[in-house]
């Protein structure tokens, strides 16, 4: 008898053909998702001196867009869970090109806030969701892999934009260049395209199907994610229907009194007060210690190249049979890591002291963000998947909008950045350090829970066997007889 | 009457003499000549000397002023006061004035002056700007005595004078600086090389900025050729699908694995006991 693997889903993931072009579609919408708040940033000048407002009330326009593409997060999976992803990629992109032609008419920053910030948020939203979802129903075995990849996306796109950006800003003006990159945006439309739903018709294979020992191995692992047995495996069975209905009508509270989401809900909270302010006050941080303004720029392109690097070989890392079991710990050091190296940037003295800490920080970041979706895909399992990062993104709201001022309070308040990395380091390292501890506790009450529902079943499938033994013994009899 | 011509005639020899006594009270000061900086004394140190020669009262101290503002760490109580300007630049020149100080009589000064050519410090590279907007173009300069200022078109790689029949184009001047205002651009003539040239007894200097004006209408052919780029990818992306979704279904035809089925054919032959001793 097959074990209890792959049930959860229903059905085998393909882990490869058009899996590959979703990955790249993911890749590029995720890209969006994330470079498009960033990179609008080089316009803020020239709209500030236009509408005459402060630094602060243009500043908003980034916060308003990174406030709505994280709140959209609940509505977003309502949706995927209701009408699959490709529709709402399609839509997003829509949204987005919408919301950025209309900015370009825009008379008052009112009228920015409002297209650019909510409805491009929203449009974000609806990408960045969907993207995360649908890797999870095309990869079981090689997930880590396909996540790693498809986070490259914002480091790729964002070097992409930046430099785009300013060309457009040359050519065509403020107004100019928010049109064309409303249209550039809609590529998210293409990539949507891309995001055929799973084809669950296949039949299921089993594991003697599998022709390398590891690659089994790795079915192994996968199979026995935390997913399928993490808590009450035969009331899902039973609740499954009801639960299904209930997770398409409305957002799946019961998440909440699922460990692992706890866990990881908590440690991300504390984590991101401390994960964007370095990004941000990256370049100030250099002016202030005397750099110049292009070699400050090009520590930021330091930074993004050791990104870009780190993240698909994070999840070549992570799908090895050795991580890929226990890719909770390597998560909890990635951000123990991130949080190290924090603390360690106020002693990096001098322009190469920084250069230095951009390449570790780089890395630790990278490292953190591809596998930032995939720990959470790896607890809940991907039917819940979409609920999840949901509700995980509209929670994570708060700490990711207070970050940065908060860290700016700092700096005014001290006058010396170096306070900064020794707060966002010790929140980093709080938090994974919590993440270290509560995972081995998880790992061990799953473990225990496996062994137990191992144990019932194969006692059930024992008294099955011995009572169709039982029956055939007496068939025959009868018929002896 | 002999007593009061004598008075009159001493009166009157006072009178004469006043002014060479006065003369004598003032304090003189002998003071180096005007200089004038060029590229080959760039490098050379120079020197402003002022030596109080003749002074009715002991001077209290000397300091140094440039363009009517005080120059620090100037003070001496010495009699002869040196100013250096190492490695002179253009903003090294202007007036300056070394001023001896008295306990009872008032300051005495001297001029000297330290002219150069201009040297623009601050202009614009290029500006970009839409149609009908207002472009605003400046230059800055440093240098004594302060420059006239012209601003000329180039046509080709002759400048032009600027021409003003539509009554658009404001320039105004002042010390050390002058902007050239262009309202409602217009895309077909006002779009070119703009100089401006700043001139004093010295020499002259001139830069240049480029003016561009974008059209309303610009951003809109990118756009609509993404726009159709887009369509195209999303076009055949569909129709790849539509085509592939029969062959979806034949690979389900295909025999992926055994299912382990509780297969009923060992038992059709009744015959074949089956026993499973264990």
């Amino acid at each position: 008898m097959p074990p209890a693997a792959a049930t959860n889903l229903g059905y085998t993931p393909p882990d490869g053909g058009w899996g590959w072009a979703v990955v790249f579609g993911a890749f590029i919408s995720i890209g969006f998702s994330y470079a498009f708040p960033k990179s609008l940033t080089i316009y803020f000048k020239e709209i500030q001196e236009y509408f005459s407002v402060s630094y602060s009330e243009i500043a908003w326009v980034s916060s308003v867009m990174l406030a709505s593409m994280y709140a959209g997060g609940p509505v977003s999976s309502i949706l995927v869970n209701r009408y699959g992803s490709r529709p709402v990629v399609i839509v997003g992109g829509v949204l987005v090109c919408t919301g950025m032609a209309l900015a370009s008419f825009g008379t008052n920053i009112i009228h920015l806030y409002l297209c650019v910030g909510v409805i491009g948020g929203f449009g974000l939203a609806f990408n960045l969701q969907p993207s995360l979802t649908i890797i999870g129903t095309y990869f079981q075995v090689k997930r880590p892999m396909a996540n790693g990849l498809a986070m490259t996306g914002s480091p790729v796109i964002l070097s992409t934009l930046a430099p785009l950006n300013q060309f457009l800003f040359d050519s065509f003006g403020w107004r100019g260049s928010f049109l064309i990159l409303g249209s550039i945006v809609l590529n998210c439309c293409v990539a949507g395209a891309l995001m055929r739903p799973v084809n669950k018709s296949i039949p299921r294979k089993t594991i003697d199907e599998s022709s390398k020992c590891e690659s089994e191995a790795q079915e192994h692992a996968a199979a026995e994610d935390t997913t399928t047995h993490s808590d009450n495996l035969q009331t899902e069975d039973q609740s499954e229907s009801k639960g299904h209905s209930f997770v398409q009508k409305f957002i799946d509270l019961s998440l909440f009194r699922h460990r692992g989401f706890l866990i990881y809900l908590i440690g991300n909270v504390v984590l991101f007060f401390g994960f964007f302010a370095p990004v941000v006050f990256m370049a100030p941080y250099a002016k202030h210690q005397g750099i110049d303004e292009y070699s400050a720029a090009f520590l930021l392109s330091i930074f993004a190249l050791a990104d870009m690097f780190i993240r698909p070989t994070t999840g070549l890392v992570g799908n090895t049979k050795w991580i890929r079991p226990r890719i909770q710990y390597f998560f909890s050091f990635a951000v123990s890591y991130n949080g190290v190296c924090h603390l360690m940037c106020p002693l990096a003295s001098g322009y190469t002291g920084l250069v230095v800490y951009a390449v570790f920080f780089g890395l630790a970041f990278g490292m953190l963000s591809a596998l930032l979706f995939e720990v959470l895909m790896d607890l809940v399992g991907a039917p819940r998947f979409s609920t999840a990062v949901g509700l995980v993104t509209i929670i994570e709201c708060g700490p990711v909008l207070l970050g940065p001022p908060m860290a700016g309070a700092l700096v005014d308040y001290f006058g010396d950045y170096k306070y900064i990395y020794y707060a966002c380091g010790v929140f980093m390292l709080v938090s994974g350090i919590f993440f270290f501890v509560m995972h081995y506790y998880n790992y061990k009450k799953l473990d225990e829970e496996r062994g137990k529902s191992k144990a019932m079943e194969t006692r059930n499938s024992d008294e099955a066997v011995q009572l169709k033994m039982n029956q055939a013994d007496r068939t025959m009899n009868e018929t002896d007889e | 009457m002999h007593r009061n011509a004598v008075m009159l005639a001493v009166v009157l020899l006072g009178n004469l003499m006043l002014p060479f006594i006065s003369a004598q009270n003032e304090p003189k000061i002998n003071a180096s000549d005007q200089t004038i900086l060029t590229a080959d004394t760039s490098s050379k140190q120079v020197i402003l000397q002022c030596n109080l020669t003749t002074a009715h009262t002991r001077h209290k101290e000397s300091f140094w002023m440039k363009n009517g503002q005080d120059i620090p760490n100037t003070r001496t109580e010495q009699k002869d006061t040196i100013y250096r300007i190492n490695k002179p630049r253009a903003d090294d020149s202007g007036e300056y004035m070394c001023v001896y100080t008295f306990d009872t009589a008032p300051n005495a000064n001297t001029t000297i002056e330290v002219k150069a050519k201009p040297d623009i410090t601050g202009h614009k590279r290029s500006e970009n700007k839409n149609e009908g907007e207002n472009a605003t173009l400046y230059c800055k300069s440093v240098g004594y005595p302060h420059p006239t200022w012209t601003w000329r078109k180039m046509d080709g790689k002759s400048p032009m004078e600027l021409d003003n029949s539509t009554g658009r184009i404001f320039i105004t001047n002042r010390d050390n600086y002058t902007e050239l205002n262009i309202l409602n651009l217009d895309i077909n003539t006002d779009p070119g090389i703009y100089e401006c040239n700043a001139t004093n007894a010295i020499g002259n200097n001139a830069q240049t900025t480029i003016l561009r004006v974008r059209s309303h209408l610009a951003p809109l052919w990118p756009f609509l050729g993404v726009l159709a780029e887009i369509i195209i990818l999303v076009v055949i992306i569909v129709v790849y699908e539509k085509r592939k979704r029969p062959d979806d279904i034949i690979d389900d035809d295909e025999p992926v694995g055994q299912m382990k089925t509780n297969s009923t054919n060992n038992h059709k032959d009744k015959n074949i006991r089956q026993r499973n001793t264990k």
